[in-house]
């Protein structure tokens, strides 16, 4: 009887205080939660100002002011405008129209630097993929 | 001493009384102990109750933000590519209880203190008024909510509150319109999806390029200023898709600014303002008797002699004076010419061709400014002749983009839209004209740029073919002969167009440099030309070479009068 007592006792002790320290915790972990949604709140005014801010300062008539300014920089015309097939008839005009000058390659040692053409398109590749991307 | 004596009696009554006491004291004890039990009692059973019955009934302290949750009451309004063109930010709002201010009248000037620009006495009066709540400045900066702050007069409080901002300033501010201070659309985009905004969770995308704006906006001021004018209007729009891509109505105004803007700025020449256009409408005209087959390209009429009807002559502005071949027509825009294609056509058909391409109703664009073309009530053979050339009938340019669109694309008809359609969205559209009409109608508008009335809306490298319409205004029951609309239609590249481009500008003056004309050839073509080498390269469009076959195919035997063949398309 007595233990039994005593038993009960220590359970329900033990229950109250269990009871109390998760409580606690919880309590804590809502107190957290609490704050760190305003922090959110905050910082999502702040990135909602600076994406304003980022499109303010990008206006196309500013940006069209300041590479005029700054990095004298103008409207494109046509002509500005070359192919790749072009590109190449510019850096090697016989390679370009005997198609593989293996030939001439083989003859001079300038034009041998220039022979592997494939070569120069794998490292543009990336770029104009990144280029195509970004567009 | 007496006092003592008077002891032992008194102690006697005390034991009587120290009976009732603890009687008392007893009685009590009980009221307490089972008050006190009671009180343990319903704590108990409502222990119980919390922890055990209504747990889930209990109120959450807080709650996790969810990602796509919005802080802001309407959504952001962005261009095609993303690019921020209106948002939602977060400001203060100062406001005051009356009621609690002390000193009303040093509370109004310590406040301009920290608000220089605020009216002392209007503050003044506002405190001292016997209400609850008023707004004392709406939308402070932060620095400004900090000085407030620091002056702590206690009746004044901040109200959190979001304000519409406009990062691009002027730029598309007819499209996007704006809202008033409690960001209530009142005009443009803002007012058509007021309640779609309010509610949307994501960003909505329009079909603006502000590129393509930018500069459409920035050439369409320049030729203002240059020629005097008192607006200017210009579109871009999307032939295979239908979407505009720029729509500007000069002047603009400052979004930002709802409170400051005349109403006369708010005026959308683009889709509002209706004007009959001039010779542009020639180019329905060509394309509605060519697909009718009332006359084929090598075809003609006589133009020598000015038509008389009633009390009206109509006469060429170029008059040549002899036969003319369509595309002669077409490109030195004669009047006389292209009255003779409509009226063998017909006046059913014509009226039936012209309401196919939504030239009688409102375009059903996104906008809640649209302006509803003013027809002829009874539709008679004159009407058929004036409007032939674009008299007569008073459309919005907007309305002759989505016509031109029609002609050039191949034949379908898209309404114009505003929001971005993805591939899929697409609509079928409606078919006007045979596809094969549709490459005469491009050969003719790119022989115009070439060799006729457009030249100067050359574009070298994007293939542009249009049309120039010069149109005297309406002034009561006649027209002004000084008050012109003057305007340029076009499309380009040629051999498969993209895009319709129009600009148009209303009253300008001519300068020496045009010799004093005023007409679409000398003021709007330029614009043209200088718009598309401008965005082309921005729309992904490559220049075409001069060897190019899509070129060469686009050209035109012209045939004068005697028969004798002259290639006039020399590249």
């Amino acid at each position: 009887m007595r233990r039994s007592t005593l038993l009960w006792t220590v359970l329900g002790i033990a229950v109250v205080v269990g009871l109390f320290v998760v409580k606690h915790r919880v309590q804590s972990l809502e107190d957290r939660l609490h704050a760190l949604n305003a922090e959110i709140i905050t910082d999502r005014d702040a990135v909602q100002v600076m994406q304003a801010e980022w499109s303010y300062l990008n206006q196309p008539a500013r940006l069209e002011a300041l590479s005029t300014r700054l990095l004298g920089m103008d409207a494109p015309v046509a002509a500005q405008t070359v192919s790749m097939q072009e590109l190449l008839q510019q850096i090697d005009p016989e390679a370009a129209e005997q198609g593989q000058g293996t030939e001439i390659a083989e003859k001079s040692p300038s034009l041998k630097r220039r022979a592997p053409q494939p070569q120069s398109d794998d490292w543009l590749t990336p770029i104009l993929a990144k280029l195509k991307k970004s567009q | 001493m007496i006092g003592k004596l008077q002891i032992p009696p008194e102690k006697i009554r005390i034991e009587g009384d120290r009976k009732t006491a603890i009687e008392t004291g007893r009685n009590r004890l009980i009221v307490a102990g089972a008050l006190f039990s009671a009180a343990f009692a319903v704590i108990g059973v409502r222990v119980v109750d919390v922890s055990v019955f209504s747990d889930n009934a209990e109120p959450r302290y807080t709650r996790s933000i969810s990602k796509d949750e919005k802080n802001t009451g309407r959504a952001d309004i962005v261009d095609r590519n993303g690019i921020l063109m209106a948002t939602s930010l977060n400001t203060a709002s100062l406001f005051a209880n009356p009621r609690l201010v002390l000193d009303p009248e040093q509370a109004a000037l310590r406040l301009s203190t920290a608000l220089p620009d605020i009216d002392v006495k209007a503050i003044e009066k506002k405190l001292r008024s016997n209400r609850g709540f008023v707004w004392l400045r709406r939308h402070l900066t932060p620095r400004q909510q900090y000085a407030v702050n620091r002056l702590g007069i206690p009746a004044l409080n901040f109200q959190r509150e979001a304000r519409r901002m406009y990062p691009l300033g002027p730029l598309a501010s007819h499209v996007m319109g704006f809202t008033d201070i409690d960001n209530k659309g009142l005009t443009g985009i803002e007012r058509y999806f007021d309640k779609e905004l309010r509610t949307r969770q994501s960003n909505m995308a329009l079909s603006i390029d502000v590129r393509v704006q930018h500069v459409l906006e920035h050439e369409l001021g320049l030729a203002m200023k240059k020629f005097s004018a008192i607006g200017a209007a210009g579109l871009v729009m999307d032939v295979n898709t239908g979407e505009i891509i720029a729509m500007s109505s000069l002047p603009s105004f400052d979004p930002n600014q709802p409170g400051s803007i005349p109403q006369d700025l708010r005026f959308n020449r683009t889709t509002l303002g209706v004007y009959e256009m001039g010779s542009t409408f020639k180019i329905f005209t060509t394309a509605m008797a060519l697909d009718a087959g009332t006359v084929s390209l090598n075809g003609g009429y006589d133009a020598t002699d000015p038509i008389r009807v009633a009390r009206f002559t109509i006469r060429d502005y170029h008059a040549k004076k002899r036969w003319l071949s369509v595309p002669e027509i077409f490109m030195y825009s004669s009047n006389i010419g292209t009255v003779k294609m409509a009226l063998d056509v017909g006046i059913p058909g014509h009226k039936k061709f012209l309401s196919s391409l939504g030239m009688m109703k409102t375009v059903g664009i996104e906008l809640s400014e649209t302006g509803t073309p003013l027809s002829p009530d009874n539709w008679r053979e004159i009407n058929s002749m004036t409007i032939s050339f674009g008299h007569g009938l008073a459309v919005s340019p907007l309305h002759l983009v989505a016509g031109v669109s029609a002609v050039v694309n191949g034949g379908i008809y898209r309404t114009p839209t505003l929001i971005r359609r993805s591939p899929a969205d697409i609509p079928v559209g409606k078919r006007i004209i045979s596809e094969d009409t549709s490459l005469e109608m491009r050969r003719l508008m790119r022989l115009v740029v070439e060799q006729g009335t457009g030249r100067k809306a050359a574009a070298p490298g994007y293939l542009v073919g249009g049309k120039t319409g010069t149109a005297e205004k309406v002034s009561g029951r006649g027209y002004k002969r000084k008050a012109l609309i003057s305007s340029f239609v076009a499309a380009f590249p040629m051999n498969k167009p993209r895009y319709v481009i129009l600009a148009m500008l209303d009253e300008p003056t001519g300068t020496k440099e045009t010799f004093g004309y005023a007409t679409g050839g000398w003021v709007a073509a330029p614009v043209i030309g200088a718009v598309v080498g401008r965005i082309a390269p921005v729309l992904g469009l490559r220049p075409i070479k001069d060897s190019d076959a899509a070129r060469s195919a686009l050209t035109i035997d012209v045939s004068e009068k005697s028969g004798r063949e002259r290639r006039l398309a020399s590249h």
